[in-house]
């Protein structure tokens, strides 16, 4: 039973299982031992992306070139969030190894939530260098006495996304598709999260289901907290409100849907 | 003679079959077609958006044909880059390098195949902006329209095959196609014009087949001069792209070969 290996061993392991097993598994899955696989991907892309949206932005001038250089140095976090914990069950799959990770006594949410961690991890740190080249490249003004502040924004915002990635990888638990969805995902929030268009701007439905998704608010937060204005804290408690309701659907899925894998027989179907 | 036109016929079939084989995958993969159809709704929404209030004079027109060939070029990396990976998956990559048939040949239907979905793409996201936008359809050209967009879609399976070549060699390299994405859209012009891009890396731009096919795409449609010109340096392009193809195929098979790596994920 999924569980009795942590009702019988001591608090050293489920530590041991949630930091050490879901650091691991989340390098392996990703072939990401090597730092040249793991530098491009990680930082390459973010990066590309910004330059991309700073120079677009400086474009079209409907806002300060420093709106898309914070959207993006935040929707940085979201790429590593999103990937890494839909690729966490699929990748299991496609490796050939879900059934042996789900036919142990370990417990799956802690099996589970330690792959999440890395996540929160990487896209924490590739939102720090984004924000360095933003300053950069994108007229962002970082003052020093701002920077821990900032720091916590970033850190809720990976959590928040990482936890929306969660969610998507429960999916790939039937589908084969979770990596595709998360894709999708990333596009549309770039749309709806007020990442390079204000929220103002939506027709309301769409602001509506921006405000539904992981970001929206810790986006709204960090250019709250560049601009030296207060108030952020209600923005981060919805941030971390949004986290906790996607962790906890995505755990719920993991269980109905593994339940349902077995009974049909299909774990292993590509 | 006859060994010739026997050689024509078998090619056009491989060719023909594999894209038809390709395209029945991809349609295989609902997700993937829920992809397919959102993406290019994201991206003219998100163009139409940014460029909302803006003080540029760009009609909703060429936002529109931008954002499709920004969808375009998504899918055909997106398509292109999961291909020999896909192959590879299903344990027939081996088989099929070793088969008589050039690797060349059984792999540009896949590319083909993910740049024709690439075509839905641009058809979308013109009758998104036309219903949700008010862009009005009216085409300058519309022959050479469509000559433009058939010479583009082929330009950008040409890049996609390109960049997939490495794919033999390096099964993690498609973790590096997204990379392409952003470099590819700055450098053809799409929403921003390569005018205002540094000189130095015009240059670059020159060089990209895409580029050359939006320049026709856009004039075609807007009915500036200068599109049979474009039409034919992005056809020439593109015919580079497939020789560098051919010969990068050919050493990166063998790499793969001789250091026993074809199969490895």
């Amino acid at each position: 039973m999924a569980g009795t290996f942590q009702r019988n061993t001591g608090a050293a392991v489920t530590l041991r299982l949630f930091f050490m097993a879901g650091w691991r598994s989340h390098m392996a899955l990703f072939r990401w031992m090597r730092p040249s696989a793991f530098f491009p991907t990680v930082i390459g892309v973010p990066t590309v992306q910004l330059v991309w949206f700073v120079y677009l932005g400086n474009y079209v001038g409907t806002h300060p070139v420093a709106y898309y250089a914070v959207g993006n140095a935040l929707h940085a976090s979201a790429i590593a969030g999103l990937f890494a914990p839909a690729m966490s069950i699929q990748g299991e799959r496609f490796s050939g190894t879900l059934t042996a990770v789900l036919a142990t006594p370990a417990r799956r949410s802690v099996m589970f939530l330690g792959r999440v961690v890395p996540a929160v991890l990487i896209g924490f740190l590739t939102s720090v260098v984004m924000f360095a080249l933003a300053a950069v490249v994108g007229d962002v003004e970082l003052p020093w006495s701002r920077l821990p502040q900032l720091a916590g924004v970033i850190l809720v915002t990976a959590t928040s996304c990482s936890a929306f990635g969660l969610l998507i990888g429960a999916i790939g638990l039937r589908t084969r598709e979770a990596i595709l969805m998360a894709n999708l995902a990333s596009y549309f929030m770039l749309l709806v999260c007020g990442i390079n268009v204000s929220l103002e701007s939506l027709p309301d439905w769409l602001a509506a289901v921006g405000r539904l998704m992981p970001m929206t608010h810790g986006i709204q937060a960090a250019r709250d907290v560049l601009a030296g204005t207060t108030g952020t804290g209600v923005l981060l408690l919805l941030e971390l409100l949004k986290t906790a309701v996607f962790l906890g659907i995505a755990l719920i899925m993991l269980r109905c849907l593994e339940q349902s894998s077995r009974r049909h027989a299909v774990l292993d179907e590509m | 003679m006859d060994v010739l036109i026997r050689r024509v016929v078998s090619t056009a079939l491989v060719l023909s079959r594999g894209w038809l084989l390709e395209l029945r995958q991809l349609m295989r993969s609902r997700l993937y077609l829920v992809t397919a159809v959102i993406l290019p709704l994201v991206f003219a929404s998100l163009a139409h958006y940014m460029f909302a209030g803006s003080q540029r004079t760009e009609g909703p027109l060429v936002i529109a044909l931008s954002a499709g060939l920004m969808g375009m070029w998504s899918t055909t990396l997106m398509g292109s880059g999961s291909a020999i990976n896909r192959l590879r998956f299903m344990q027939v990559l081996e088989p099929l390098v070793a088969c008589p048939t050039p690797t060349f040949l059984f792999s540009l239907p896949f590319a083909l195949a993910t740049a024709s979905m690439g075509l839905y793409s641009l058809g979308a996201t013109l009758a998104w902006s036309a219903l949700f936008f008010g862009m009005p359809l009216e085409l300058a050209s519309p022959v050479l329209f469509v000559v433009a967009v058939v010479v583009t879609v082929v330009s950008l399976s040409m890049l996609g095959l390109l960049l997939a070549s490495a794919f033999i060699l390096y099964p993690t390299a498609q973790a590096l196609a997204n990379f392409f994405e952003y470099p590819i859209w700055m450098l053809s012009g799409v929403l921003v014009p390569v005018s205002s891009l540094p000189s130095s890396v015009r240059y670059a731009a020159d060089l990209l087949a895409p580029s050359w096919g939006v320049k026709a795409i856009m004039r075609s449609a807007t009915g500036e001069s200068g599109t049979f010109s474009a039409v034919l340096i992005c056809s020439l392009l593109s015919v580079l792209y497939a020789a560098i193809t051919l010969i990068l195929l050919r050493r990166f098979e063998w790499l793969a070969r001789s250091s026993g790596t074809l199969a490895l994920q």
